[in-house]
């Protein structure tokens, strides 16, 4: 049994993909496709490394991140922000709200494997 | 022209009062020997002519308030 | 039996005759064709409601008791028209600019729309007209028992067996026909034509009724007129002998119950169309009273000689006929009183309806409802129910007094008592319309005074000979204290009773209205509404009494749609938007809108609940102090001057709105270009996303051989999503360039949306769509693919963010002239009034809803479209939930492109 991984992604093929990129990988896969109720999900799943897009339904990324950051069992959460908007504005805000990681759409499939590999060992 | 279209309202103002006074003359018949069909016949005559009046005025008015008053008239929008 | 049912047949012919003519009328009215219908001629024929069965026959045998004494009752209100320069003038004006429903609204609005004031003189009104209606029914009966029973019948008109079934079968008919023609409308100032023509109508049946009569009598009874006149000189009525005091009492009476009589304000007031009517009303209706009088004295002289001593007076216009074999003529005459009673009845009901539904059923009802943008359901219809209840209400409780009273004389007194009981009315409405000072206290502790004073020493008194208590207290005075007896009050006897009630009870009714209003201050909303009354003849009098306020704009508009109807709230909403320079349905909320909106539904519900309902949404009015300047300020100088500082400061209020507005949406706009890179990259970047993604998993063949079938697929679909994407943004851009080709063809529009309806439910059919094919049935010449595209546009929307738990989009569909109106309204939440605005620009989208899987610019398009097809699409406010509304002319001009 791998490592746990929860994916906040709200687009179906891109949690299909990521999902079958990470389990080959021997990661243990777990996704979640709202923003409103994320945090909470994150709580219940107690997840080793979170990957967390920026814009979902309900509410954005960046609110998560900052409640995830605030939050004691998770200030030190290893988290990669995902964005589809792909502006160096968006780097520097999840630069700034603690972003372990961040990686713009579309991605290459190594890129993603070694950041999420980096970060499990960082932690 | 503008002293005659000052003096008509006035005018029209009065016409009540010259009815009342056509319609009272009866009261100070009391004693005199006057018949039903003399009162009747200075009564209706007293009322028409008062018609009369009220008509002839009433038209010179009736021209002069303005067709373009949105208050006076006109169908509602 | 056989001449009871040539009566009845031929009053059912009649009845028959004027439905035809109220129907017919209603129909050309509507149509724009019944210019005529509101001519002077008309208007002045309709005040005749004020000769109702008692003068038509009553005249007669008043003339045989007391000889010329009838004439006052028409000479008061010849009197009350040949000054209707400075009267009836202003009351016109001010029901028209006030939408005035009835006189207790005219007294109600004055004194502060006070809903207490209304209440007060609706029940007063209703206890002084509930007997008159019982008269006109019995002087139906009495008419039919002359033709059956003979000239002697007549003094007991319950004693034939039919009477009771033909006052009810009369009371049917006349609740059935005012429910109909009378509640057609919903709001009073949109006139009742069919009722006024009718009325007309029997106007002009009465009138001939009565001088044919009068003709027979004086050229072939008497052989002339001079053999008329000493007829007259020879007859008991012969000597002149009227009481001063009742000649000048009975005047005064009539002409004050000639404007205060709810039916007659009803006629005089509300359903005039143009004030210039009262310049012929004013000579016209007096020559009409004049031409219904001529005859009385003859048939009276000439019915005393020729008719048994014991035949009754009051129908001498039936019986003498009748005597001399002439049935026709009788027949005729029958007709020509029915036509009194039922014209009365009618105007009486509606106007007393309208009274009773606006000031007691309406304030009720909404204290049970809450908040007033939350009122349920459509108010409309409630308030035409209420009317069409108080109709058969008050039509009832005229029969029903008709069946308890002792009928006979007891009735036939009533016709004066009720004219001294409305005319209580006349010194809160005379000073309400000439004083400045006049005060809500003082209008109702004069109102109850006249009230309690009119009852106490007329109404009991005239029921004396029914109950033992009266008679006794007539004796003794109450508690056996003489100087209270009704008819004598502090020991002044000698006096007329009538003559007496009027005296006591009219001038303590102005005395107490006088010095109450003395002793109290008006409130500010009172004070504005005096000056809006005294002084109607200024323009500049328009007094704003709601304070800018936040009141949400829809909310008045979901409001104004459930009292005066969707159409005619969303043309006024409209209308003001325009005004004030903008677009849409949503204006902004002035206080002269507001008071402008207040006004047109106090038309339909009265002032005092109209004042409350917009009270409910925008709070309290408020008057500042510069409200009270305006009204303190005399001087014509500083009038002029302000009127003309106004017109500027209107027009640099409208300049600086539109800028607002302008800068609003440059902003919005600007802040959507930013939006927009970023967006179109998201569009763009999310399906190479995943595109990406498994194109690297296939290359590199590492995939689950069973699985990529499934990743080429996901790949073809995300590329497809591209391709529609840029397709949209290319659709766009040669719309809005105007360059696009119109392939102009006939259809019918219900094809139309079954093509669109299936074609965006194609993915699911999870939304109910509610159409109604038949007034779909259109036909169009226009681009019929590209309007196919804007309907599964508007449809796959509602599919897409309605989000009610069982969502449901309802298409309506009806013709406005030559354009033809296509509303889509589901039941879901609606887009919030900040959206509205910017939901038609690209890639605007309320929430983040990516799960939708549009773009954004679905509506863009939309509107592009239909810009092109020569008509337009927007978003309707103040339904349940969002709406569009399609509009398309039928014809597509070709110029459009």
């Amino acid at each position: 049994m791998g490592k746990r991984v929860l994916l906040i992604e709200d687009e179906p093929n891109i949690i299909e993909a990521i999902t079958y990129i990470l389990s080959r990988d021997g990661w243990d896969v777990l996704s979640h496709s709202n923003g409103e109720d994320a945090v909470e999900a994150v709580a219940a799943h107690a997840p080793d490394i979170v990957i967390l897009d920026v814009m979902l339904p309900g509410r954005s990324g960046y609110d998560i991140l900052g409640d995830l950051r605030r939050g004691e069992a998770t200030a030190e959460l290893p988290i990669m922000m995902l964005t589809a908007r792909g502006q160096a504005r968006d780097r520097e805000i999840a630069d700034e709200l603690g972003a372990t990681r961040f990686m713009s759409k579309p991605f290459s499939n190594a890129a993603v494997l070694d950041a999420i590999r980096d970060m499990a060992i960082e932690a | 022209m503008a002293h005659g279209r000052s003096r008509l309202p006035d005018a029209l103002a009065v016409l009540p009062l010259i009815g009342f006074l056509i319609f009272s003359v009866p009261l100070i018949w009391g004693g005199m020997e006057i018949g039903t069909a003399t009162a009747l016949i200075y009564l209706f005559w007293g009322w028409f002519g008062l018609c009369l009046l009220t008509a002839v005025l009433s038209t010179i008015a009736s021209r002069r308030m303005r067709p373009d008053d949105p208050e006076a008239g006109a169908p509602d929008p | 039996m056989t001449i009871l049912n040539s009566l009845v047949a031929i009053a059912l012919i009649y009845v028959v005759l004027l439905f035809l003519i109220a129907f017919v009328a209603e129909r050309l009215a509507v149509r724009g064709r019944g210019r005529w219908l509101r001519s002077p001629l008309v208007y002045t024929l309709s005040l005749s409601v004020y000769c109702t069965a008692w003068t038509f026959y009553g005249a007669v045998g008043y003339a045989a008791r007391s000889g010329l004494e009838f004439l006052t009752i028409y000479l008061g209100p010849t009197l009350v028209l040949a000054g209707w320069w400075w009267g009836l003038r202003k009351l016109v004006r001010i029901g028209r600019s006030q939408r005035i429903t009835s006189i207790a609204d005219l007294i109600s609005s004055r004194f502060g729309k006070s809903n207490a004031l209304a209440v007060i003189v609706t029940l007063m009104a209703v206890i002084g007209t509930t007997p008159y209606i019982a008269l006109q029914l019995q002087s139906v009966t009495l008419a039919v028992s002359v033709f059956t029973g003979g000239i002697m019948a007549g003094a007991d008109p319950r004693g034939a067996p039919d009477a009771q079934s033909v006052a009810a079968m009369v009371a049917l008919g006349l609740a059935l026909f005012t429910i109909l023609f009378g509640t057609r409308n919903l709001d009073a100032n949109e006139r009742h034509h069919g009722v006024v023509i009718a009325i007309a109508v029997e106007a002009v049946v009465k009138l001939a009724a009565l001088i044919a009569v009068g003709v027979f009598v004086v050229w072939e009874l008497s052989g002339g007129i001079g053999p008329t006149l000493a007829r007259i000189e020879a007859s008991p009525i012969s000597e002149w002998n009227v009481s001063p005091g009742r000649w000048m009492g009975l005047t005064f009476v009539a002409a004050a119950a000639f404007i205060c009589l709810p039916r007659m304000f009803q006629v005089m007031v509300v359903e005039n169309a143009d004030e210039r009517h009262l310049a012929v009303a004013g000579w016209a209706f007096p020559l009409y009273m004049l031409a219904m009088s001529l005859f009385v004295v003859p048939i009276t002289v000439v019915g005393l000689d020729l008719l048994p001593a014991g035949a009754n007076p009051d129908l001498f216009v039936l019986t003498l006929p009748l005597s001399q074999g002439r049935d026709g003529l009788a027949f005729f005459a029958f007709i020509g009183g029915f036509s009194a009673a039922t014209s009365m009845v009618i105007v009486a009901a509606i106007a007393l309806s309208t009274m009773v539904s606006n000031h007691i059923v309406m304030p009720i009802w909404l204290r049970f409802q809450g908040e007033g943008a939350s009122v349920s359901g459509d108010v409309r219809h409630m308030v035409l129910l209420a009317r069409r209840i108080s109709i058969a209400g008050v039509v009832f409780l005229g029969y029903l007094y008709f069946r308890l009273s002792g009928g006979g004389s007891a009735l036939a007194a009533i016709g004066l008592i009720s004219f001294v009981g409305v005319s209580q009315f006349l010194p809160a409405l005379i000073g309400g319309l000439f004083w400045h000072g006049a005060t809500r206290a003082g209008a109702i502790a004069g109102l109850l005074v006249g009230f309690f004073l009119w009852v106490y020493t007329l109404l009991l008194p005239s029921l004396a000979s029914d109950a033992q208590f009266v008679a006794g207290l007539l004796d003794q005075g109450p508690l056996g204290q003489g100087w209270l007896d009704p008819q004598a009050l502090f020991g002044i006897s000698g006096l007329d009773p009538l003559v007496h009630a009027l005296v006591w009870a009219l001038t303590l009714n102005a005395l107490v209205f006088v010095l109450v209003s003395l002793v109290t201050t008006p409130d500010p909303i009172e004070r504005l509404q005096g000056a809006q009354f005294v002084r109607v003849f200024d323009r500049s009098a328009n007094a704003p009494g709601w304070s800018r306020s936040a009141a949400e704009s829809e909310d008045l508009l979901i409001m104004a749609q459930r009292i005066i109807g969707p159409q005619e709230a969303q043309r006024l909403f409209q209308a003001e938007s325009a005004r004030q320079g903008l677009q849409g349905y949503l204006p902004d909320t002035t206080p002269e809108f507001i008071n402008r909106l207040e006004r047109e539904l106090s038309g339909s519900v009265g002032a005092a609940t109209a004042h409350a309902m917009i009270a409910q949404i925008v709070g309290r009015a408020s008057v500042s102090v510069e409200d009270l300047m305006a009204v303190a300020d005399e001087s014509a100088q500083m009038k002029e001057h302000s009127t003309q500082l106004e017109a500027k400061s209107e027009e640099l209020a409208r300049t600086a709105r539109q800028l607002r507005r302008a800068n609003d949406k440059l902003t919005e706009l600007s802040r959507q270009k930013d939006a927009f890179l970023s967006q179109i990259s998201h569009e763009l970047r999310t399906p190479m996303t995943s595109i990406r993604a498994f194109s690297e998993i296939l290359r590199d063949g590492d995939g689950d051989p069973g699985q990529t079938g499934k990743f080429a697929g996901v790949i073809h679909d995300e590329s497809q999503r591209l391709t529609r994407l840029l397709d949209d943004l290319l659709d766009l851009s040669v719309l809005e360039n105007g360059q696009v080709t119109l392939n102009l063809r006939d259809g019918r529009l219900g094809q139309v949306l079954d093509h669109a309806q299936g074609a965006a439910t194609a993915m699911g059919d999870d939304l109910r769509v509610r159409r109604e094919r038949a007034r779909e049935d259109v036909a169009l010449h226009t681009d019929l693919d590209r309007l196919s595209q804007v309907f599964i546009n508007l449809i796959a929307n509602a599919r897409k963010y309605c989000a009610a738990p069982r969502p449901e989009l309802r298409i309506d569909v009806h013709t406005e002239g030559d354009a033809v109106v296509i509303d889509f309204i589901d039941n879901g939440a609606g887009i919030p009034a900040d959206k509205q605005n910017v939901i038609f620009e690209k890639f605007a989208r309320v929430g983040s809803d990516q799960a939708a899987g549009g773009a954004g610019l679905g509506l863009a398009i939309c509107r592009e479209i239909m810009t092109r097809l020569g008509g337009s699409v927007s978003y309707l406010p103040g339904q349940e939930g969002a709406a569009f509304r399609v509009i398309l002319p039928l014809r597509a001009q070709m110029a459009a492109q």
